[in-house]
């Protein structure tokens, strides 16, 4: 597997892309073969669209409700930052069938968001907001007989946008313990969480067309299916997702570790040469992500750059496969000389999307690694263990924080806080902004370099001393210590970043978490919010049961069958 | 150590209520070493919450166990003692065995786990003496009969007044899971008051700092 000095650099951390692995893909794995049952039993709506809607959920091992309501909300304001207060569509995901008294009470709270309080009979609490972009056109479209234009459905990829997904214990949910050992549906890392994306995506169709059909309903048709499925959800995702991954090491750990283990096991796969059929599937993936990348729409200068140099760097990949095919099987070339062309010669993101591109062709060597995802968190400290040895980890597993000079005013020119209007994460400018006294503990590496200081000293003068003994001095240290020895154990969890430096860019951590998750399509808004797609391509409840070849991942526009009569829904 | 107390059925919430006043006004001191023989270790809470210094104090207590075979620590001058039980658990996670012991009011506590156990053993007996010194005494070592065994050298028990059994404590744990931890209103907007101390007020210019 990869060195963990070259996957937990903070910008290959954001080149990542979705991988069989992420959470969309695993789950949609399990709905599609388990043939989940979805059905709404209550969709109390007006002619507007604003009202309730239930849907009951019949899974493998239990029943669920997806429990909606659409209110009406001025563009005004609609606002997809965590301060907003009102939304366009509020949901939660409840275990069992909701009555009517459990209905009036979610009625009463979850428009409310983080106002409101739950209980742990709710797994999850989402809102969202409509697309300005195409939501009313395609409604229009619709209610006037046509089919909408999949170059404008490109542009966007969705109808609504979720802005949020709690869930583990938050605002009286329940507990991430409690879904793990009660609900195997739902007992995989944000299972539950991607599940009422997935969810909002169906409602925004049925939405549309519901709409469209009460506006107009002698000239109304229903979307295509093959639209349909081009659909995604959209997401915003700012700095809240940041500390998730610095106060979750060992999740971070596993997920990554999967992820390599993964990608080893493809490069492995091709030790000994290629054949005809796995270089067609892999250059036929190639032209699929040359694709996706030219159809994605983003005012980010840096992103565009990005893309067009990896459709660039992929278009002379494929053409090397194509051409070359023949020689390629007979040198006995192996993807590990693939990897290392790539490492050496192309762009950070190609490498990644080659690795995913990899990982895909062999799921029979993969596939088993989704049930690994989860994992204890607990941090242990080792009273015991000698300063000596604890010196001697730092400087064997934390090296990189200690090549860190943190007497640069640039080296500490940033800090990541809380603000009091609605706790939301925000990242500040040393002696500019204020509330550095406050600051959240993000930075690893300046916290390990102070320690290690620390330490330093106190062994000069008792340099036979135990950890113990150092934190009965220095006990502000103690959480240091414990993530030092617990981390020191495994391989990844920790980014090799300084993450308070003036230049830090907190996207790079948003999209590493976001690409676990499985979106595609980054539009980065700034340097600290970025939107993407979620479930775009994948199957529709429609399509459960049926045979299915999970290859949604790179969605692409879709080509709309000549015989399809546009005005049947 | 609030929560664990709570959902393994000891109170944590209430106890965490009453004990509010005093951490408004807390210095935030941890345990300051007194002295330190081989395997006995006296420390000084220093008025301060077991909160703050409880970590360190079954921290210190596993070292000496490990490297002596055995280890004692007292914890002198020290409050809410019996949210200490979360950390014993914790310990015994890394192959030690505990005891812990106080005295409060006209009880006395006693608190037992078995090395890799995830639930321990919670009694309350009747106080042989009266202790205002606010001491806890933690008793480490590999196993737990060892450890009784030793602590038995030291404390004399008086007639047992309450136990909770660790299946009691797993019946809370599973029903507090099931149907969540109800939080007094009070008690919740004064955490919140207390949370607020770490927030940043907002500003124009501090919107910036999240993507505006």
């Amino acid at each position: 597997m990869r060195p963990a000095s070259q996957v937990m650099q903070l910008n290959r951390l954001g080149s990542f892309h979705q991988s069989r692995l992420s959470f969309m893909r695993t789950l949609v794995r399990r709905m599609v073969q388990e043939n989940w049952q979805i059905n709404s039993t209550v969709f109390d709506l007006d002619t507007e669209g604003y009202g309730t809607a239930v849907y009951e959920v019949k899974a493998k091992y239990g029943t669920y409700s997806y429990v909606l309501f659409s209110h009406y909300l001025d563009p005004e304001n609609r606002n997809d930052r965590v301060i907003a207060d009102q939304w366009d569509l509020t949901m939660a995901l409840c275990e069992g069938s909701v009555d009517a008294e459990q209905l009036e009470f979610l009625r009463n709270n979850v428009p409310k968001q983080e106002a409101g309080r739950v209980d742990s009979r709710v797994f999850v609490l989402s809102r969202g907001n409509r697309s300005g972009r195409t939501f009313d056109y395609v409604v229009d479209e619709l209610a006037q007989g046509r089919q909408p234009d999949v170059d404008v459905i490109a542009e966007v990829g969705y109808l609504y946008r979720t802005t949020a997904a709690y869930g583990s214990g938050k605002l009286g949910m329940a507990d991430w313990e409690k879904v793990r050992t009660k609900h195997r549906d739902f007992a995989r890392p944000f299972a539950a969480e991607m599940f009422t994306c997935f969810m909002l995506r169906h409602f925004s169709l049925q939405h549309a067309d519901y709409i469209a059909a009460q506006r107009a309903p002698k000239t109304a048709v229903k979307l295509d299916d093959d639209i349909k499925r081009y659909f995604g959800i959209g997401n915003s995702t700012g700095l809240g997702m940041a500390p998730f991954l610095i106060n979750h090491p060992l999740l971070i750990n596993q997920w990554i570790e999967q992820r390599e283990t993964a990608l080893a096991r493809a490069i492995m796969a091709g030790a000994d040469g290629l054949d005809t059929a796995i270089l067609d599937r892999f250059a036929t993936a190639a032209a699929r992500v040359i694709q996706h990348l030219g159809e994605i729409s983003t005012g980010d200068t840096q992103q565009n750059v990005s893309n067009g140099l990896v459709r660039e760097e992929l278009q002379e990949l494929e053409q090397w496969l194509r051409a070359e095919g023949i020689n390629i099987i007979a040198s006995r070339y192996s993807w590990a000389e693939l990897v290392q062309y790539a490492e050496c010669n192309w762009h950070i993101e190609t490498q990644e999307v080659i690795n995913s591109m990899l990982i895909e062709l062999y799921p029979e060597l993969v596939d088993e690694l989704e049930e690994m995802m989860a994992v204890e968190e607990d941090q242990h400290l080792v009273p015991q263990m000698s300063l000596g040895d604890l010196k001697a980890l730092i400087e064997d597993k934390y090296d990189w924080a200690l090549a860190i000079d943190f007497s640069r005013a640039e080296s500490q020119g940033s800090f990541w806080y809380r603000s009091e209007e609605k706790m939301e994460p925000r990242l500040g400018q040393t002696c500019v902004d204020m509330g550095m006294e406050k600051q959240m503990p993000l930075a690893i590496g300046r916290m390990v370099r102070e320690c290690y200081d620390e330490i330093c000293m106190y062994m000069a003068e008792f340099p036979q001393q135990d950890v113990a003994h150092f934190i009965l001095q220095q006990p502000n240290f103690s959480g240091a210590i414990c993530r030092i020895q617990t981390m020191a154990r495994s391989q990844y969890g920790d980014i090799r970043e300084n993450l308070v430096h003036s230049d830090v860019l907190p996207i790079h951590l948003l999209r590493c978490k976001l690409s676990f998750f499985g979106v595609s399509k980054f539009d980065p808004r700034s340097r600290l919010w970025v939107r993407n797609t979620m479930f775009q391509g994948a199957p529709l409840i429609s399509d459960f049961g049926k045979p299915f070849f999970d290859d949604w991942q790179f969605p692409i526009k879709p080509v709309l069958s000549s015989t399809s009569d546009p005005s049947v829904g | 150590m609030v929560i664990w107390s709570q959902m393994h059925g000891l109170n944590g919430l209430q106890q965490l209520q009453d004990a509010l006043p005093s951490l408004y006004n807390c210095l935030c001191l941890h345990a300051k070493l007194i002295s330190n023989d081989n395997n006995y270790t006296l420390l000084d809470g220093q008025s301060s919450s077991i909160l703050l210094c409880g970590s360190q104090t079954v921290r210190l207590a596993c070292a000496l166990a490990r490297q002596h075979g055995s280890g004692q620590v007292k914890l002198d001058n020290c409050h809410n003692r019996r949210f200490i039980v979360q950390r014993l658990v914790s310990a015994a996670q890394s192959d030690s065995a505990l005891v812990a012991y106080w005295v409060e009011g006209d009880g006395a506590f006693k608190i037992s786990i078995e090395s890799g156990a995830k639930q321990p053993m919670y009694s309350e007996y009747a106080s042989t003496s009266l202790s205002a010194d606010q001491s806890l005494m933690i008793f480490v070592g590999s196993d737990l009969a060892s450890v009784e065994e030793k602590f038995s050298t030291v404390i004399k028990l008086g007639p047992v007044v309450e136990t909770i059994s660790s299946d009691a404590m797993i019946n809370s744990y599973s029903n507090m899971l099931e149907q969540g931890i109800e939080i007094d209103d009070n008690l919740w907007n004064e955490l919140d008051n207390l949370v607020a101390r770490v927030l940043v007020e907002s500003t124009e210019s501090s919107r910036a700092g999240a993507g505006d």
